[in-house]
């Protein structure tokens, strides 16, 4: 059987972990896509390539990039930016995604996504940053809605306008992540299914879901942190259906980077999302019988 | 906003930035806070990730401190994290309160270098037949230059960095309380396939390595050494370390 590239299909997929590589190998369980950082595999050689040169061969990849720094003050990174090539060359993937923050500051690395004022400068800048990533890949890009821990005074404009003032203008996708909309509103004193209305979700080519932890801000009140370390919460789980409401059946993933659990548990939350995304598309199917009768 | 926010991320000490906003314009530091947090916090774990034996040697606490000293001294300049902490060893020589550890740093320079060759590039390697072909002829053989595999590094040290390390891989044969700490040991790396192997050679075969991989030839490499060639041969050869022979000429 061989596999389509060139699309991600409206199923669920896992991130895919180095710890898992060989389970993934023996067992081949039925996921629809696999989605890797493409940081970690920006390496010559050794057992990364060798695994995933397999799992390529079975699975529709997504790539997702964690230190673009799109939405950074300074020009992208080049050497990156050319690292980014060679990878996406070697795997070219069904998707390829970056986020709504910046990662890097006068040449240090901050390994976190941080937050952007949303300014008409700073949106010029994104534009920017986007449409020379597309151009440098020859691809469209997936970019994804923040989760915050604070807003910017500076900001000018609504987050979700900003995004879909940044798409409209790249073009480029959206990766909509329904935990960051969960936390960021919770953080934010927002109203979650508002903030998911108002994005673009029409251009939702994927979507993320993952777990957060809850820690306590100064006034008790609780402060979420994307943490992807734990399962996906009850809240979540019912945003995605109103997202699902309002999208269609989209590519799915079960993101997970800490206390990563065995590659069946794993599996079993992406199933959670696959019965959720089957039953979205049995309402938006056409149903032609009825016609007929 | 964002070159006060990194400034701030870099000083431990510093205030959060301004122009920082919760959304009842309360208090933002414990906000802040979370990334400063998120700063560190990650950047202490893929170290510990990268030194699980320098970490096993003085403990989580210690390690974790003297990572942290790390992360705000050499913050990574690259979002590629596999080859952070390239510093870490140095950073450990000078680092005072590591003193009572000498062989700290060679046994992050070992694991450093571990990694690099986990991750190096896979490459075609030179077959027995070739190398003896290359060895029935004296004259070619000396001004024969061998090409060693990326995957391939080697560590001289003062301190036996092989038997420590091996003494905290699961079911060693070695421990701890058996290594003679202070006895000088070269140790190389090679990556046959996919798992890395580590050898303890002669101290003059490393140097014999350092000049191959500068470009000297044959004669050129070997010369006032002494060590058992035929034994280093036989590793490189067995462990796909040889990528090229190539006679000047």
């Amino acid at each position: 059987m061989t596999v389509d590239h060139n699309t991600l299909p409206a199923r669920a997929g896992i991130s895919l972990k180095p710890m898992h590589f060989q389970a993934m190998l023996t067992h081949q369980p039925d996921l629809g896509f696999v989605e890797i950082h493409a940081e970690n595999y920006m390496v010559d050689g050794g057992p990364y390539h060798f695994y995933l040169q397999q799992i390529y061969e079975q699975y529709p990849l997504s790539i997702h990039g964690v230190g673009l720094s799109i939405g950074g003050l300074e020009p992208l990174d080049k050497n990156h930016l050319n690292r980014l090539k060679v990878l996406l060359d070697r795997y070219p993937p069904a998707r390829f995604s970056e986020h709504l923050a910046w990662s890097s500051h006068q040449g240090v690395y901050f390994n976190d996504l941080l937050p952007l004022a949303y300014t008409d400068a700073s949106l010029q800048r994104v534009c920017e940053h986007i449409d020379q990533v597309q151009q440098a890949l020859g691809r469209q890009m997936l970019l994804e809605n923040p989760s915050t821990y604070v807003e910017s005074q500076e900001s000018t404009w609504r987050e979700t306008d900003f995004m879909q003032a940044a798409i409209e203008r790249t073009g480029c996708g959206l990766l909509l992540d329904v935990n960051n909309i969960y936390v960021s509103s919770v953080n934010h004193h927002q109203d979650p299914v508002s903030y998911l209305q108002a994005l673009p979700y029409s251009a939702a080519g994927e979507i993320h879901l993952a777990g957060f932890a809850v820690d306590q801000d100064v006034d008790g009140s609780p402060l979420l942190i994307d943490s992807h370390d734990r399962d996906i919460s009850d809240e979540v789980w019912s945003l995605y259906d109103q997202a699902l409401s309002l999208c269609g059946p989209v590519a799915t993933l079960i993101e997970r980077d800490g206390n990563v659990p065995a590659l069946d548990v794993l599996c079993a939350e992406a199933q959670m999302a696959e019965q959720r995304l089957l039953s979205i598309a049995d309402i938006s199917r056409p149903k032609v019988a009825s016609y007929a009768g | 906003m964002q070159a006060e926010f990194a400034d701030a991320l870099l000083r431990r000490q510093a205030n959060e930035p301004d122009h920082l906003k919760r959304w009842d314009d309360g208090a933002t530091a414990h906000r802040f806070g979370v990334y400063r947090n998120n700063f560190s916090v990650s950047l202490i774990d893929a170290l510990q990730d990268i030194f699980p034996v320098v970490c096993a040697l003085t403990g989580v606490d210690f390690f974790r401190a003297l990572a942290r000293e790390y992360v705000y001294q050499h913050p990574p300049n690259s979002p590629v994290l596999v080859f952070y902490g390239e510093q870490f060893a140095d950073f450990i020589d000078a680092f005072e309160p590591a003193r009572a550890l000498p062989y700290l740093a060679d046994v992050a320079r070992l694991e450093r270098r571990w990694l690099n060759t986990y991750h190096s590039a896979d490459c075609q390697a030179v077959s027995i037949e070739q190398l003896s072909a290359l060895l029935h002829q004296p004259q070619q053989l000396e001004q024969a230059k061998l090409t060693i595999a990326p995957a391939c590094q080697w560590l001289a040290s003062d301190y036996a960095v092989g038997s420590i390390w091996r003494a905290h891989q699961p079911n060693s044969d070695v421990t701890l309380q058996d290594v003679v700490l202070n006895r000088a040991e070269t140790v190389l790396l090679t990556r046959p396939a996919l798992e890395v192997q580590l050898h303890t050679i002669e101290s003059d075969a490393g140097i014999f390595l350092d000049r191959l991989r500068q470009g000297c030839v044959f004669s050129e490499a070997i010369e006032g050494l002494e060590f058992n060639l035929v034994s280093l041969l036989q590793i490189l050869v067995q462990q796909s370390a040889l990528t090229g022979l190539s006679v000047a000429k």
